[in-house]
């Protein structure tokens, strides 16, 4: 096993072991420098996986204290919990769904298109689209996704059966089982998948792509990398020539530990990524590091989503299969007349019976409540991932009361739906009812957004360093040597699932920056 | 299983065999399956009482919220009919112990297997081989659908090209 002593100071530091730390780690090893990768959660094996929603929910998620304000739903119906993500090797992917749509070119110009909207800080990115198709083909190939590069779509299950039907009886037309980032065939040394469902607790068999199995053991195979586990950031440290030096971590004792560092990249996920650089306040960058344009924790985006579930005569059997393999494009596209700027997709969802009865109607009880509960194996559901406006007021700040088991703030994230927000929602709820009631469902029922796994743009890319924290390549604009390596840098969300882009990007910046240490600028 | 002997084993120094049967009556009434026994009730009760014997404060409002509701009723809520029931507890007073006897009760009676069993969910299929060859395409009140993308192009501004029944038209066609 590959280790490097804490005071080498010629190694890259990656904070996050996610799909961007991971990324960028095996990129930097298989260019031949040496990585150091901390993550703050344990190593588990698929093999530890375990297929029921609360005990792996417990297994493999964040659930140091948070707070959730403002008015939109999660404050009021998991105040605790704004967020679902994972605190694991593999971050939050290891129990992601897996769609993988690529941006619409207009959505990196969302100010240009969209307009100035009144209470959003929209802002095109500082990319060219055709700058990431590249990377985007590569980032789809790593993942083995369906329907991309000869890879097969994956076939039909019950839940994708009513949705498919349901899109075309609406007049859709761009309905498909993906893009999907799971095996149907044996790709890349993993199996095809069982159809066991379960993929949101750590999928078993493999079949689904995660950094799990795929960067973190490629990188750690090229000898090049030292994969830390339990040890928790929590704080990048500068020298005197306003580079990043090192970070401080705490190991699972709390003990402290600092590793010297000549390139430091964050991907903590767009919570704790902002949580971090706010927590690294010094004399020097005292509202925080990489702070100087006042952009870090602000403009949080958790994409516009919300459920719909539809109850029918006959039995669906939902948990049986890919949970997400099916998504309808139609909406996707920008159509102002509908009311709303940007787009949304229509995105198959399964859940178990705990996770249904937590997230049907947060708070239900009663005739009706258990009436739907015992329709849950007639029961269909669609889940929508649509465009969020950025507000500057939406942010990730550190809590003045609130602190975690070291003693340090827990990160309070507040929200307020932007009325395109509402608006998009309401029209998408629509859309979802008629589809269902097309096809023959006799009640439907609309959910609240659940705890978010897209969370997103704390960090927010920018050309202008008086208006973003990081530059096209996710260097920050204060610290040469410091870099945001993950869905924080979004300057806005666009409707697409963001993984594959946080890919993308990420494979450009891992090319900038072997680039730059090859020149000896970083 | 009868009420009256389970609760014995669970803390009687904090909850009467008379506590559970009403907590049991309570959650029966939150959540009411009328086809389901009284085991899983029961059950979710007992994981309660025992989580209560670790939170004071849990425990203040679940002894403060019966005596309340016992305070406001004739009859003993275990003998009270359960709609009844259910509204006595959304009543303002009850608020606080409301909401934690829901949350906990919904918590932990969708995690029992024999409501599961009662459901029709199965729970982990991995060991089983998942679903390939057990059904995950069995659905047969419904044609097959395209799994493959659709080749004609989808504007990436604008309206859909193709003319689309209006909701309205769909919903009076169904």
């Amino acid at each position: 096993m590959t280790s490097y002593a804490l005071d080498d100071d010629e190694v890259a530091v990656i904070i996050g072991s996610g799909p961007g730390g991971a990324t960028l780690a095996l990129q930097l090893a298989q260019a031949g420098h040496r990585v150091v990768m901390l993550e703050a959660g344990p190593l588990i094996d698929n093999d530890e996986f375990v297929n029921d929603e609360r005990i792996a929910f417990d297994q493999l998620t964040w659930k140091d204290p948070r707070r959730a304000t403002g008015s939109w739903d999660l404050a009021r119906d998991f105040p605790d919990s704004p967020a679902w993500m994972g605190k694991v090797v593999g971050g939050t992917a290891t129990f992601w769904t897996g769609l993988t749509p690529r941006f619409k070119n207009h959505e990196f110009r969302a100010r240009s298109t969209y307009g100035d909207l009144e209470g959003a800080s929209l802002a095109d990115w500082p990319i060219d689209p055709a700058d990431l198709v590249d990377y985007y083909a590569r980032a789809e190939k790593a993942m083995g996704t369906s329907h991309r590069h000869g890879r097969p779509p994956l076939p039909a299950n019950n839940n994708y059966k009513v949705l498919a039907n349901g899109a075309e009886r609406i007049g859709y037309r761009h309905y498909a089982t993906g893009p999907y980032a799971t095996n149907r065939d044996p790709y890349d040394g993993r199996p095809g998948t069982l159809q066991d469902g379960f993929c949101q607790q750590g999928d078993k068999s493999r079949a689904k792509w995660s950094p799990l199995v795929s960067e973190i053991p490629k990188a750690l195979k090229t000898g090049n990398m030292e994969l830390r586990t339990s040890s928790r950031a929590v704080q990048i440290t500068v020298g005197r020539d306003g580079r990043a030096d090192g970070v401080v971590y705490a190991d699972d004792g709390g003990a402290l530990h600092r590793q010297r560092a000549r390139v430091v990249a964050v991907a903590g996920n767009a919570i704790e990524t902002p949580r971090l650089l706010l927590m690294s306040a010094t004399a020097r960058h005292p509202s925080g590091l990489a702070n100087s344009s006042d952009q870090v924790g602000r403009n949080y985006m958790r994409h516009t989503t919300g459920v719909v579930y539809a109850e029918f005569e006959r039995p669906v059997h939902m948990y049986r299969g890919e949970p997400m393999a099916g998504i309808v494009n139609d909406e996707s596209r920008h159509d102002a007349d509908r009311g709303f700027v940007g787009g949304y997709y229509i995105e198959m969802i399964a859940q178990g019976l705990p996770s249904f009865t937590t997230f049907m109607t947060p708070g239900g009880w009663g005739r009706e409540f258990t009436s739907k509960v015992e329709a849950y194996t007639r029961t269909a559901g669609m889940w929508i991932c649509g465009e969020d406006m950025p507000r500057s007021e939406n942010r990730v700040t550190l809590s003045t009361d609130l602190v975690d088991d070291l003693g340090l703030p827990a990160p309070e994230v507040h929200c307020d739906d932007h009325p395109n927000d509402v608006a998009m929602r309401a029209h998408a709820y629509a859309q979802g009812d008629a589809l269902f009631r097309a096809v023959g469902a006799v009640r439907t029922t609309t959910a609240p957004p659940m705890p978010s796994g897209h969370n997103l743009g704390t960090a927010r890319m920018s050309r202008d360093p008086g208006a973003g924290v990081v530059n096209e390549f996710g260097q920050t604009h204060d610290v040469p040597n410091l870099f945001v390596s993950d869905g924080s840098v979004f300057t806005t969300s666009a409707a697409a699932n963001p993984t594959l882009t946080i890919m993308a990007l990420v494979l450009r910046q891992a090319e900038h920056i072997i680039d730059r240490a090859r020149t000896g600028s970083i | 299983m009868p009420t009256e002997d389970l609760s014995f084993a669970a803390h009687p120094d904090l909850f009467t065999p008379a506590d559970q049967a009403d907590l049991v009556a309570l959650a029966r009434a939150l959540f009411p399956h009328d086809r389901l026994g009284d085991g899983p009730y029961e059950r979710v009760v007992n994981t309660i009482i025992d989580a209560a014997a670790n939170d004071p404060s849990l425990l203040h409002i679940l002894c403060d919220g019966l005596s309340a509701l016992r305070g406001t009723a004739t009859e003993r809520p275990a003998n009270v009919p359960s709609d009844q029931l259910a509204s006595m507890l959304t009543a303002p007073e009850s608020a606080v112990f409301f909401q934690a006897l829901r949350r906990s009760v919904a918590w932990h009676l969708y995690d029992d297997h024999e409501v599961w069993e009662f459901i029709g969910y199965p729970g982990a299929s991995f060991n089983a081989g998942g679903y390939l060859h057990r059904g995950f395409d069995d659905l047969d009140w419904l044609p097959t659908p395209r799994i493959e993308e659709n080749d004609a192009p989808l504007p990436d501004i604008g309206p859909l090209s193709v003319n689309r029944p209006s909701l309205d038209q769909v919903r009076s066609a169904s």
